[in-house]
């Protein structure tokens, strides 16, 4: 048995680019190019970056949602790719997923009380008679009403919908949960009810969690452990004190001086960095970051730079970290 | 004398469901070359106030009310149509959160920019291409000969936003509203476009309301902050007094509710509840149902918004009462 | 009905009230049959229909004179007390005739939008869900109908049938199959593309997730969801087939004598001396068809903004 109850080593997924009248591959967009992540029990995992970092596509992969191109994901030790069909299924309640959008993520016909129950029925994790007392339970766990139960997603706000959505994917008491940017696009006052819920959920049931986020603050209030991805490619991993405390690749640097504060007094040194990420579908040579990196010099540009180890768990890759 | 202020300006609209009041007697005023921010979460009212503003609220589905919007001491709301589109464009300018949307995809980005160039500066075509392209440079886009001849989807989310804001200030506007201008951006990116807002204002002493929910947006570049709410102005004062000395609950759980770096809770402080429905706003003050110092008349009246001191205005029975 | 009839006369707040206690949940579904009800216009047209079938219905029971009761001595009358709309060329009542004609054109097109519907549903829903080979061989079928030009094809069966000889009592039977052949393969395409949409939604990928069995992703989850546009476009699928059905049959070629249906009874303004003397011989069905597939569009319209797929919050 492992100390981690989640662990990718060397995950890789690229997307064939299709074109032309046949839909021959003329390339690929390497949107996950081996990543590293190692999961303990009951914390939260926070994975950083920003759009095109392919932090959506580590999550889908970790559940296996898409197939992954390359390296192992062990799930409680085992390697998922040696599990049979039925074994798979039999484990898929066991991982779940947040979605973004609390809209688009909740059939519009289904009553949330359905919603929540129906997995539980399907995997015989509840009976008939039990079920409705179930679902409440979950229901108030996550902030909802009884009498929300039979009612429509179109009838919730944001907030209230993300709530059924986090109420779904717990039902299940799954081990693991992948949130992929589950606060983005929730209002500032109702963001903070959901942080502190995947908080509860941590403290009181012991989930573990990894959190998708393109947002740095919300991050290191609730997570453990970070990692921070530059396309396609993790560039600082580590606890959240080290991370935070000392962060050593620039781009880390960049990214969290680039967060602003909520205190007009707070001029702090600010790091802007120039232009924009290159595309995952032609990332540069050497050091995908040297091309934006202010300490860059002639070997990033070469060689690329691997994971070194600093202290403990965090560790960075960056040739002058 | 101020460049822009809203006198008591309201508007409803009229939808299948019922009276929808987005915008209920909002005044804040907005001095030349100053950053006023306006905060708020979605629906309560911030991008509203600013559609009507520049007159673009769907008519008749949306009534106005209330007495004026004054910009440079004219009335915007009885301006005819045409004096109206003048203004737009030449003297007020805007940039949405949504650059991709707001551009036209079939036109490449010199033509786009171009255009309010010819309409309101008559310059020639050749010249406005030349000075397009200034622009594209002055925005901090490299190579601007080649991006002036690239369309909209050739280019990303901060270059386009890049462009929306080389379009804003091709006329040297006096005022330029921003729409949430960073939110679709990523940080990294955000940062940038922050930065160069702050460089155009300091070098063209341009006014701008600040259309954002972010507070640390606000922090980073207003001068001067109001607070809305279920379609109303809660507070309003400098930015350094209201994040120092927050007044009302709602600014000080909005404050609270988002985590500070190096600062570690172990839960946040979210306001808890929901916003009301703008459908049946509630007779007294729309947040008492979500305030932890609702006191016993505050859903029966409604607090007007009150001067504290120099210039730092809040709507609230409990923090008048502490002041008096 | 009650509640759309007092809608009708105005007195909405009843009719609110009525609908209030009548509506328990708020389903998607009972929330765009209330916006319908709000929809004067829809349920003017849904009135007219429900009376059209109604009076198709029960009316010929009600005349005195049978449909098929030739009179030599009452030949071409014009509408008169005994006779409402008149006597046609063979001395027999118009309005009784153009009652059951109603009876067999409103069957025609819901019968045979029936037929289209329960092949161009399964067989876009099918294509749409599977993909790959199915989808290919549905598409091609459906692109190969849909570039044949439909009347001349119409005309072309049409003739075969009478080639058949086949009993007129039948040839009803005929002409549905026919229409719902014409009818099946644009509804194919919307439910496939509708199917495609929905299949990328997130909360399709949720039921993946939670691990739900194909039976129930798809009878649950997927195609409930394509209900809405089904019902909006089998409502225009029946004004469609009506017309057809009239093409059809008044070129001969479809319903033909003495089964009476609106297309037939307008091949009498055929003759000179008919269309310009006897009016009452071809307007009648004329305008039965003309507002049958009015009242069916603006129902089709009402019910398509009611149900629009994007739900409101």
């Amino acid at each position: 048995m492992s100390d981690y109850l989640i662990e990718a080593r060397g995950l890789s997924k690229h997307f064939p680019i299709r074109d032309g009248l046949f839909g021959r591959s003329t390339g690929q967009v390497r949107a996950v190019d081996g990543v590293d992540l190692a999961i303990r029990p009951g914390t939260i995992f926070g994975l950083v970056g920003e759009s095109g970092s392919g932090k959506t596509t580590v999550g889908r992969t970790l559940l296996g949602l898409q197939p992954k191109s390359a390296g192992e994901i062990r799930f409680r030790g085992r390697d998922l790719a040696t599990l049979s069909k039925p074994e798979l299924r039999a484990l898929r309640p066991r991982l779940q997923l947040v979605f973004q959008d609390p809209y688009g993520s909740l059939n519009p016909r289904i009553p949330v009380g359905e919603a929540i129950g129906e997995a539980l029925l399907e995997h015989g994790l509840s009976s008939r008679d039990e079920l409705r007392e179930r679902v409440l339970e979950v229901m108030a766990v996550c902030g909802l009403a009884p009498y929300h139960y039979g009612r429509y997603p179109h009838e919730f706000s944001g907030g209230q919908r993300q709530r059924v959505g986090i109420a779904r994917a717990l039902a299940l008491q799954p081990d693991f949960i992948v949130a992929d940017e589950p606060v983005s696009a929730l209002d500032v006052s109702i963001q903070a009810q959901i942080i502190n819920l995947f908080a509860e959920l941590r403290e009181r049931h012991g989930t573990t969690i990894l959190f998708i986020s393109h947002d740095l603050a919300v991050v290191e209030h609730l997570c453990d452990d970070i990692a921070v991805m530059y396309l396609g490619k993790i560039v600082e991993t580590g606890p959240r004190d080290a991370l935070f405390g000392q962060p050593r690749h620039p781009y880390t640097r960049a990214l969290f001086s680039a967060v602003p504060v909520a205190d007009p007094d707070a001029r702090r040194e600010r790091i802007v960095l120039q232009g924009e990420p290159p595309s995952p579908a032609a990332p540069p040579s050497g050091c995908r970051f040297h091309t934006r990196c202010p300490q860059a010099s002639d070997r990033c540009r070469d060689e690329e730079p691997t994971m070194r180890p600093l202290d403990g768990t965090h560790r960075v890759a960056c040739h002058f970290a | 004398m101020k460049l822009l202020e809203f006198d008591q300006l309201s508007v409803a609209f009229d939808t299948e469901a019922g009276t929808v009041r987005a915008v209920q007697d909002v005044s804040f005023d907005v001095a030349a070359g100053e950053v006023l921010g306006v905060v708020g979460e979605s629906g309560c009212g911030k991008s509203v106030s600013a559609l009507a503003l520049m007159g673009l609220l769907p008519r008749p589905a949306a009534r106005i009310a209330g007495s004026a919007i004054r910009f440079g001491g004219r009335s915007l709301l009885d301006l005819p149509a045409d004096e109206l589109r003048q203004l737009r464009g030449n003297e007020i300018a805007m940039i949405f959160q949504e650059p991709m949307s707001a551009l036209n995809p079939v036109l490449s980005i010199g033509e786009q920019l171009c255009e309010p160039l010819i309409a309101h500066r008559r310059l020639t075509p050749r010249a406005a291409w030349a000075q397009a392209e200034a622009l594209i440079a002055r925005v901090g886009i490299a190579r601007p000969a080649e991006i002036a001849r690239a369309f909209p989807h050739q280019l990303s989310g901060g270059m386009l936003q890049r462009v929306m804001i080389a379009m804003a200030i091709s006329c040297a506007p006096r005022l330029l509203i921003a729409d949430e201008p960073t939110t679709a951006l990523d940080v990294t990116i955000q940062a940038q476009i922050l930065e160069l807002l702050r460089e155009l204002r300091r070098e063209q002493q341009m006014a701008m309301l600040l259309i954002t929910h972010d507070l640390g947006v606000i922090a980073e570049l207003a001068d001067r902050v109001a607070v809305m709410y279920a379609g109303r102005v809660v507070e309003q004062g400098p930015v350094r007094e209201l994040f120092r000395n927050p007044r009302h609950p709602y600014t000080r759980g909005l404050l609270a509710s988002r985590p500070v770096p190096g600062r570690r809770l172990a839960r946040l402080a979210a306001i808890p509840g929901q916003v009301p429905d703008p459908l049946s706003l509630p007779p007294g003050c729309a947040f008492a149902a979500r305030c932890p110092e609702r006191r016993t008349d505050c859903e029966q009246r409604r607090p007007a918004l009150r001067r504290l001191d120099a210039d730092h205005r809040v709507a609230c029975f409990a923090a008048e009462g502490v002041s008096a | 009905m009650t509640t759309l009839i007092l809608r009708l006369f105005g007195q909405r707040r009843r009719a609110e009230q009525l609908a209030g206690r009548l509506a328990h949940a708020h389903s998607p579904l009972a929330e765009a049959l209330r916006r319908l009800a709000r929809n004067r216009l829809a349920m003017a047209a849904a009135l007219f229909l429900a009376l059209l079938v109604l009076l198709c219905l029960i009316g010929p029971y009600f005349s005195p004179w049978r449909n098929d009761a030739t009179d030599a001595l009452m030949i071409n009358r014009p509408p008169s007390a005994s006779h409402w709309l008149g006597t046609d060329f063979l001395g027999r009542d118009v309005l009784t005739r153009l009652l059951m004609a109603g009876r067999i054109s409103l069957t025609v097109g819901f019968a045979s939008v029936v037929l289209s519907v329960a092949v161009g549903y399964t067989l876009g829903a099918l294509a749409g869900y599977l993909g790959g080979v199915v989808d290919l061989a549905v598409m091609l079928l459906a692109d190969l109908l849909m570039t044949l030009p439909s009347l001349p094809l119409l005309i072309i069966m049409g003739a075969v049938l009478s080639e058949l000889k086949v009993p007129p009592d039948y040839r009803i039977y005929l002409v549905m199959v026919i229409l719902s052949l014409i009818g099946w393969p644009t509804l194919a395409r919307l439910i496939r593309g509708q199917v495609l949409s929905l299949r990328e939604r997130d909360f399709m990928l949720a039921t993946e997730v939670l691990g739900l069995s194909t039976r129930r992703r798809l009878f649950r989850h997927l195609l409930p969801n394509t209900v809405p546009l089904l019902i909006v476009v089998a409502t225009m699928g029946v004004a469609n087939a009506i017309l057809n059905e009239a093409y059809l049959s008044y070129l001969g070629l479809g319903v033909v004598p003495p089964t009476p249906s609106w297309g037939n009874m307008m091949d009498t303004a055929n003759s000179l001396i008919d269309f310009q003397r006897r009016p009452w011989l071809w307007m009648p069905p004329g305008l039965a068809i003309f507002a049958t597939v009015i009242a069916i569009n603006l129902l089709g319209d009402g019910l398509r903004d009611a149900l629009d797929p994007k739900m409101k919050p």
